[in-house]
């Protein structure tokens, strides 16, 4: 889920993920991602990852 | 009979959460500023200087913006209400929803559009007719069960009501969200307790906590388990959405200024496609079992349908918090965005691993 002050709250599933330059499935603290992402996202924005509730 | 379609009035406690709603379809939201607002503790509130910015973000979307400023008064708070209103009135917000009567006598002399709060406690169509002198629309004490709230909207039709603006009287009730334990606006639990006052916006929310009960002849002590015996859950009406629409109901509120625009925007899509479908004449049990399921996925204490159906008693929370089924982690703020476009996203990784 994306959050900002102009896109409000946006929530996508994420497709592909580069992790520090490379493909991969997984991302650890520390590491460099990258992903696409359908709107267009400002440097005020944050990013959360939803997790049901019993998984957390 | 069918019914006309109420107006969708979400919460907007931060820009995220105003766009949120707007995203979401609401019709209309409402804001504090500064202390004067009923969640002066819980959210850093906007200042003066965002009004302008929240109308004419509201005007460009083509919905209504209402600001709250409905607290208890004291002389000293004049002055600040006194710039609130002025701009206000400047940047052509639509309505303040007040209870004080200083308040309420400012908005009439300026020419600005008041919605009594709920904080007044109406719940009979005398005080309906008594506030039809200064405002245009009533927000309903949360209490009333929908029969009383249907006999006050059909009595303003039959008695011909009109507000000052030479419309007919409206009437808004809180469809979703928090309720008090308290009945509206008579709660001092917190002034009491802490010395901060609910009804100053500084509710220290001490009935979300569990209790002892003590034997006062033994001294004997009970913990009551499974029950937290002061906090309600949560209002949830969607189930009975067409009930509340055909009551005759022209404004339907969504309580969570302090809530997160995950919130905002789902709750707010969520009755804004009930809404459509009762109108729509396709609103069906599969339905509400959908919009259920999505409501319980942002914060709620659990869900029940308020005082509408005829409860004499509150439903009370079995845990402390929300019970959301699913909840955002992280928060990592963006460090870097890609240069190949919009539609690229490149950053540290700060919470918890991804997927």
């Amino acid at each position: 889920m994306i959050t900002g002050p102009k896109i409000g709250a946006a929530k996508e599933e994420i497709e592909t993920l580069v992790v520090n330059g490379l493909e991969s499935e997984m991302a650890v603290k520390g590491d460099k991602i990258t992903f696409p992402f359908e709107i267009k996202i400002t440097a005020k924005d944050k990013l959360y990852k939803i997790v049901k509730t019993g998984d957390a | 009979m069918k019914a006309e379609k109420a107006e969708l009035l979400s919460p907007a406690g931060s820009f995220e959460c105003l766009q949120a709603a707007i995203n979401a379809g609401a019709d209309a939201v409402y804001f504090g500023v500064e202390q004067l607002n009923m969640r002066a503790k819980s959210v850093n509130s906007f200042s003066i200087q965002d009004i302008k910015e929240i109308s004419s973000r509201c005007k460009a979307n083509g919905i209504k913006s209402y600001i709250t400023l409905n607290t208890v008064m004291y002389d000293h708070d004049m002055k600040l209400l006194q710039l609130i209103l002025k701009e206000v009135k400047k940047q052509g917000i639509d309505a303040v929803i007040a209870s004080d009567f200083a308040v309420i006598n400012y908005c009439n002399q300026l020419g600005i559009p008041l919605h009594i709060s709920t904080q007044a406690n109406v719940s009979n169509i005398e005080a309906v007719q008594f506030f039809a002198n200064s405002a245009d629309l009533i927000v309903l004490a949360r209490e009333l069960p929908l029969r009383q709230v249907a006999d006050i909207c059909r009595e303003i039709k039959r008695r011909a009501i009109s507000g000052v603006s030479g419309e007919r009287m409206k009437i808004e009730v809180f469809v979703h969200g928090a309720l008090c334990m308290a009945v509206s606006g008579k709660c001092y639990l917190s002034l009491h307790s802490q010395n901060s006052s609910a009804n100053r916006g500084a509710c220290a929310q001490e009935c979300r906590h569990p209790y002892k009960v003590t034997d006062l002849e033994t001294n004997q002590e009970l913990v009551i388990d499974n029950e937290y015996i002061m906090s309600p859950k949560d209002l949830c009406t969607i189930n009975i959405l067409d009930q509340l629409a055909a009551s005759g109901v022209d404004v339907f509120k969504i309580e969570g200024r302090s809530k997160g625009p995950d919130y905002v925007y789902t709750v707010t899509q969520c009755y804004r496609e009930a809404i459509d479908a009762v109108a729509e004449n396709t609103y069906t049990q599969e339905k509400v079992e959908d919009w259920m399921t999505r409501l319980a996925a942002v914060y709620n204490r659990g869900f029940w349908e308020g005082y509408y159906l005829g409860h004499k008693l509150g439903e009370w929370t079995k845990t402390p918090g929300s019970i959301a089924t699913e909840i955002s982690a992280g928060g990592a703020v963006i460090i870097r965005i890609s240069k190949l476009g919009n539609s690229c996203w490149n950053q540290e990784m700060s919470g918890p691993a991804i997927p």
